[in-house]
Order: structure tokens, then C-alpha cells, then sequence
């Protein structure tokens, strides 16, 4: 149990950066869910946490003691891999009590305290068998048994998820989320997939190019993304970001580019004719209202529908409760919600508020 | 497959044109193979000179061999269908092989019952088990095999050091490509040339370098080929310093294809350097360093051009290897038919001490997983 302190720490390869100083700060117990697409460098800010890559610039302290330039064996943390890594020529007992072994404890000691973590994951029936004797969802199991065996200060996962099928993922994500209720230990959890971040995370890291775009709680960027490309990455399916113009004299409203009117509920001040983004989630629009858009695809899941439309030139998205039963390239009316509209600066990105 | 083709031929006629086709196969086959056995017998009557037909070699039966294998392969198809163009598949090696390997091993064993001594104008005498007996008394053959006890036992040196280089190879190191070649410029030398450079060469006592070297380190008589243990030593460090590279570059790749993943993981498990070794880097290893080494007992065990050249077995027989006294015996005393008897026991107890190391090996690898 720790708090974790990540000081503007960067990573460059020669003159290639690959992390611009990132400063994440981590409360003690907090899980914290780093995302970001592919190349954005969360794997390799995990894996300097963990020791695995060392540091270029920045610090990290872990219980406000500095760990740069510590070997992973003595910061006391615990790692579960993409791949499991296993060790395949142990048993599953053998594989979780290693850490334990390398400490130095007493076999007594080791037994025990593999059997209580076996217990917690409902492993006690394969700690003889070996990791090829397993399933997907046992191995992944036993990769997360091997860390809590420690009683580490911090938790680091790389994606762990990612090897498993959908339905398996959904029922890990539960588990591992009520895992760290029970330890409330720190946790640090790197993923591609935004819906893990959503349902696992007390806060969200997110990443792009080595930078940190946003940091809150999952609601918070839901809510309130501080600019397009958060918008655009969480939720899904991701927010309509339509491009045009404000209107603030009078009452407000927005132009796109094609000329088509969207409601407003209020504008920045000042931002009179300022190019934008009108950012929009597909399930804030109601059916009916003066907007229209052609209809493209429809795609439906039984309890709600997704419209793909066009609205001018630009391509949005619409969710519904109810059934829509419109034909193809007619015109369906779909208006956003005013109230729940994000307004973007047009070049920067940035959200206006 | 070629009946769901051919549905315009009925069932009747199918099975019908099938047995035509087996009868006509058995009939060739039979035809060959008593070709085969004619051609065998007159050129066993010829040889003998019971009847003189004029054959000038033994190339017929050669070439009956040649068609009755023809023949062989042709049969398999037409009596058994497509299980027999499989078999087509296979046979042309196997007759190779029945040609090329297990036919002289044969006719070798023989031999091995003959006195021949090509320098004998008596020629080839066949003489029972003689040979054999002989060969049990033979101290100088028993000195031989117990040399090669040694010689074995050295390979488990080699791949300990062929490993620690490995493992230095695999490290970041620096200038690890240049270090790769360099390791690996023995094994491209011909072990004779090795024997002459260094053995003869540079380790010679009264002008080598390496003698001279010693001289000045403090060594009065650096003879490295005067008691039998120096002598079996500097046999086995100049055999080393051609076959660890083989040995390393196994390794190496072995190495390379660990998951860097279990490795981290043991790091941050909290695994020493050593301990990770011990734990994970050497039982993940144990299938390749089985590999390695039973592939270098065997190769040890066929040890010969060192030894004939820079010691020619001696002192006294101390760096003797049953290879090097078999060659001796062939080419120093022309003596065939000993010497064959003596390759071919020897085969016989290589096959033998393969067979026990592989089942070993793979009995202790399943209860190692």
C-alpha cells in the first residue's frame, strides 16, 4: 500500500522522444487506468514504473521515496503481463509462491500464503498442474496470483485483458475491479480499450504521443473531455465533433459548415463567428426536431438502434431506445439535446467553455 | 478420390478394372523380383567361377536392383491405390537408404569376418570369429575405449563454457556482432589445419610460442604432449576450441528465443541475476542443452584428425581414440578385415550408448515438466 508520485517523467531513444514529461499523482489505494491508443507510450511509462525501462528525464517515487534508479526487485511492486509470462516449467503454486521463494521465506510461510491467494481466485484445484494444463481465463488467473501473493506497495497491469474473448474479458474486468475493493491496493492499469478504463477506473490517464491529454474520473471525461481527441476516445460509440461556425449574437446557435442550423443552449463569451467544433454524443440526440440528416445505415441491437446519417457532408451517428425503421437515404429528423452539447475550438481543439 | 471423379464407370466395372490392375502389379513385382534373384545368382556363379557366363562387373545386378526398386514403387500403386502412391512417396528413400546404408554395413560385418591384409598376397580368407576374439584381447582397443570415457566427459566442460558464452553473447554487450564472428572463426577452420597450426606448431616445445610463453612464465619443460594427462588435456582443450562455437551458437539461439516476458517477470518477482539463471533461464534451456550435448557426444565419439595428427595416439596410447587406432590399424597395418570388425563393434556400442543417452534424456525431461 502506497502512493505513487510519477514527476514529469519522459522517455527518449537518442533524439526520438517517446514520453514529454508526464506527471500522474496516485493516491494511496487509488486505481488508476492508463489508455490511449496504440504508440501513445503507456506501456512504456508501466514499464518504468516497474524498473523494466529506465528513465530518461523526471522522477518516481513511490511513498515519496525517489525509485529511478532501483532494480524492479526492490520497489516492491508487482507486475501481470500481457502475456501472462508464466513460467512454464512450474506448477501454478510454484509460479505464485516464486516471488516468495526469492525473498527467501520459509516453505510453510510460501505455502500458506499461495493457498490463501489460490483461494481468493478460486485456483486451489490447479495449483499442481502447470500453466499449459490451463485455460485462457485460469492462466490469467494465476499471473494475478502470483502478484497479490506479494503484497506488493502498487499493482502494475500491462493489458491484461487483451488475450482474453469478449465474454471472458467482461466477467475478469468484474473481478479484478472487486480484487482491488478487497486489497485497496494502488493500482496502476494500462489498456487500449476505453470501456475497461470506464468500468475499472477510479481515474483515467489519457495518453497521446507521450502526453497526457486528460486526467479525472471516468465521468468527468465522459462529461466533460477537456478537448476533441478525449471526446472522441471515450464513449462509444465516440461523440459527434461536426465542424462549423458559432453564432452568439441574439440568441445562439451553430452553423456548420454546409449551413445547417444546430441548437445552442449557451456560448462562450466572445466567440462570435469563432470556427468550431460542435461535439455531440450519438445518444443525446432525440428523434424529431427541426434538425435533418440523411439516413446511410441502420444497425440495430435489439435494445437500442444506432442511425448512421449525413448531416450536410459530415458523417454523425445517432443511438435510440426506440426502434427506427427508416429507410435508407430518407431523411430522418434528429436533434441534439442543447443542454448536453461540448463546444471545441476549431484549431486548437480545446474545449470552450 | 478418383472414384467420386469417374462416376460413369459402374460400381462392378470399378471393382472389377481394380483387381486387374492389383493382378497385373503383383505380376509385375514378382516378374522383377525373380529377375532380381536370377541376376544375383549368375553373378554368384560367375564370381565363383562355376559357370562361366562373362561378366565383367557386378554392375547387372546393380542395374536389376535399379529395376526391381522400379518395379517396387510401380506395384505399390497399381495393388493398393492411393495408400500406395503414398508409399511412393516414401520408398525411393528407403531404397536408398537400404542401398546406400544398410547394404555396406552389411556386407561390412562381412568383412569384419575375413582376414584381409591388403598387403597379403593371400587375399581376402574368411576366418570366423578370430577377429572377434582377437579384438576382446586387444588392450590397445579397451586403452582406446576408456580414452573416450574421457573424451566424453569433457563435452560437459565444453557446453558449460559454450553456455557462459552464450549467455555473454546474448547480453548487451558491446561490439556484439564483431564478438559473434570472432567466437565463431574456429569452428570454420578444418580441425586438420588446427592440428598443425597450433598442436604442431604453436604448442611445439623447443621453438612454439605457447612453449616459449611458458618458458617465460616460469614452466621449465612445457612439454605439452609428454605425460599421458597433459598430453589427453591439450588434446581435449585444442578439440574444445574447435566445437565449443558449434556448441555456443546453439545455445545463443536458444537464448534468443526465450520469452524476454518470463524474464522480466522474474525480475520483477525479485530474481537475482543467478537465481533468474537457475530458476528460468537454464530449465527453459534444458531441451536445446540436451540437444547440444548429444549431438556433440556423438561427434565426440567419431574424434580422430587431432589426434592422428599431433599425437597419433601416443603417449603410450593416452590420447588414443578408437577412431585414430581404427585408422592406424587400416592404413598402418593394411590389416581390413581387423579393422572393419573393430568399426563395426564400435558402431554397435555407439548405437547402443545413443540409444540409452536418448531414452535417458527424454525420460528426464518429461519428469522435469
Amino acid at each position: 500500500m502506497a502512493s505513487m508520485n510519477i514527476v514529469n517523467v519522459g522517455k527518449a531513444y537518442g533524439s526520438l522522444t517517446v514520453i514529454h514529461g508526464v506527471s500522474v499523482e496516485i493516491p494511496d489505494g487509488e486505481f488508476v487506468v492508463l489508455v490511449g491508443p496504440s504508440g501513445c507510450g503507456k506501456s512504456t511509462l508501466l514499464r518504468m514504473v516497474a524498473g523494466l525501462e529506465p528513465i530518461t528525464f523526471g522522477d518516481i517515487r513511490i511513498d515519496g521515496k525517489v525509485v529511478n534508479d532501483l532494480p524492479p526487485k526492490d520497489r516492491d511492486i508487482a507486475m501481470v503481463f500481457q502475456s501472462y509470462a508464466l513460467y512454464p516449467h512450474k506448477t501454478v503454486a510454484e509460479n505464485m509462491g516464486f516471488a516468495l521463494k526469492m525473498r527467501g521465506e520459509t516453505k510453510a510461510d510460501i505455502d500458506a500464503r499461495v493457498r490463501k491467494a489460490a483461494e481468493i481466485l478460486d485456483l486451489v484445484p490447479y495449483l499442481a498442474r502447470y500453466p499449459r494444463q490451463l485455460s485462457g481465463g485460469q492462466r490469467q488467473r494465476v499471473a494475478m496470483g502470483r502478484a497479490i501473493v506479494r503484497d506488493p506497495k502498487v499493482f502494475l497491469f500491462d493489458e491484461p485483458l487483451s488475450n482474453l474473448d469478449a465474454k471472458l474479458r467482461v466477467q475478469m474486468r468484474a473481478e479484478i475491479k472487486e480484487l482491488q475493493r478487497r486489497l485497496a491496493t494502488t493500482m496502476i492499469y494500462v489498456t487500449h480499450d476505453q470501456v475497461e478504463a470506464m468500468t475499472m477506473a477510479d481515474r483515467i490517464v489519457v495518453l497521446r504521443d507521450g502526453r497526457v491529454e486528460q486526467i479525472g474520473s471516468p465521468l468527468t471525461l465522459y462529461d466533460k473531455p477537456a478537448n476533441t481527441f478525449v471526446a472522441g476516445f471515450i464513449g462509444s460509440p465516440s461523440m459527434n465533433l461536426i465542424k462549423g461556425h458559432i453564432r452568439a449574437v441574439g440568441e445562439p446557435f451553430f452553423v456548420t459548415h454546409e449551413g445547417i442550423r444546430l441548437p445552442l443552449a449557451r456560448a462562450p463569451s466572445g466567440s462570435d463567428g469563432k470556427p468550431a467544433y460542435y461535439g455531440i454524443r450519438p445518444e443525446h440526440f432525440t428523434l424529431g426536431g427541426e434538425v435533418s440528416a440523411e439516413v446511410t445505415v441502420v444497425e440495430s441491437t435489439g435494445s437500442e438502434t444506432q442511425v448512421f446519417a449525413r448531416l450536410g457532408q459530415q458523417k454523425i451517428i445517432g443511438v435510440f431506445r426506440d426502434r427506427v425503421e427508416e429507410p435508407l437515404d430518407h431523411v430522418i429528423a434528429m436533434t441534439p439535446n442543447a443542454a448536453l452539447v461540448h463546444l471545441f475550438d476549431g484549431e486548437s481543439g480545446l474545449r470552450l467553455d | 478420390m478418383s472414384q467420386t471423379i469417374t462416376p460413369a464407370i459402374s460400381p462392378v466395372e470399378r471393382k472389377t478394372s481394380q483387381l486387374t490392375s492389383a493382378r497385373r502389379g503383383r505380376l509385375l513385382l514378382s516378374a522383377a523380383t525373380v529377375l532380381l534373384f536370377v541376376v544375383l545368382i549368375l553373378q554368384i556363379l560367375d564370381a565363383e567361377g562355376i559357370a562361366t557366363i562373362g561378366l565383367v562387373s557386378w554392375r547387372p545386378l546393380f542395374y536389376a536392383y535399379i529395376v526391381w526398386a522400379a518395379a517396387l514403387c510401380a506395384a505399390q500403386v497399381m495393388i493398393r491405390g492411393e495408400a500406395g502412391q503414398r508409399a511412393a512417396f516414401v520408398l525411393p528413400a528407403v531404397l536408398f537408404t537400404v542401398a546406400m546404408v544398410v547394404f555396406p554395413t552389411v556386407f561390412g560385418l562381412y568383412i569384419a569376418f575375413t582376414d584381409w591384409n591388403l598387403s597379403a598376397a593371400a587375399g581376402r580368407r574368411f576366418n570366423g570369429l578370430d577377429n572377434l576374439r582377437s579384438l576382446f584381447a586387444d588392450i590397445y582397443f579397451w586403452n582406446a575405449l576408456l580414452n573416450m570415457v574421457y573424451y566424453v566427459l569433457s563435452v560437459l566442460v565444453q557446453y558449460a563454457i559454450a553456455f557462459g558464452l552464450a549467455l555473454l553473447l546474448n547480453a548487451e554487450i558491446k561490439a556484439r556482432k564483431f564478438f559473434r564472428v570472432a567466437f565463431l572463426l574456429p569452428l570454420m577452420l578444418s580441425p586438420v589445419a588446427v592440428s598443425w597450426m597450433i598442436g604442431k606448431s604453436l604448442m611445439e616445445y623447443r621453438f612454439g610460442p605457447a612453449a616459449t610463453l611458458a618458458r617465460h612464465l616460469g614452466w621449465d619443460n612445457p612439454a605439452f604432449f609428454s605425460t599421458p594427462w597433459l598430453a589427453r588435456t591439450s588434446i581435449m582443450a585444442m578439440d574444445a576450441w574447435v566445437s565449443i562455437p558449434f556448441m555456443m551458437i546453439l545455445l545463443l539461439a536458444g537464448l534468443q528465443a526465450l520469452p524476454t516476458e518470463i524474464k522480466e517477470a522474474a525480475k520483477v518477482d525479485g530474481a537475482s541475476g543467478w537465481q533468474s539463471f537457475k530458476e528460468i533461464t537454464f530449465p527453459l534451456m534444458l531441451p536445446v542443452s540436451m540437444t547440444v550435448i548429444i549431438l556433440r557426444i556423438i561427434f565426440q565419439l567419431k574424434l580422430a584428425d587431432i589426434v592422428i595428427n599431433v599425437t597419433a595416439g601416443g603417449p603410450g596410447g593416452a590420447t588414443d581414440t578408437v577412431s585414430s587406432f581404427i585408422f592406424r590399424e587400416y592404413r598402418d597395418r593394411s590389416n581390413v578385415g581387423y579393422g572393419t570388425m573393430l568399426a563395426e563393434f564400435y558402431l554397435v556400442i555407439i548405437i547402443i550408448f545413443v540409444a540409452l543417452i536418448l531414452k535417458g534424456a527424454s525420460r528426464w525431461m518429461q519428469r522435469e515438466n
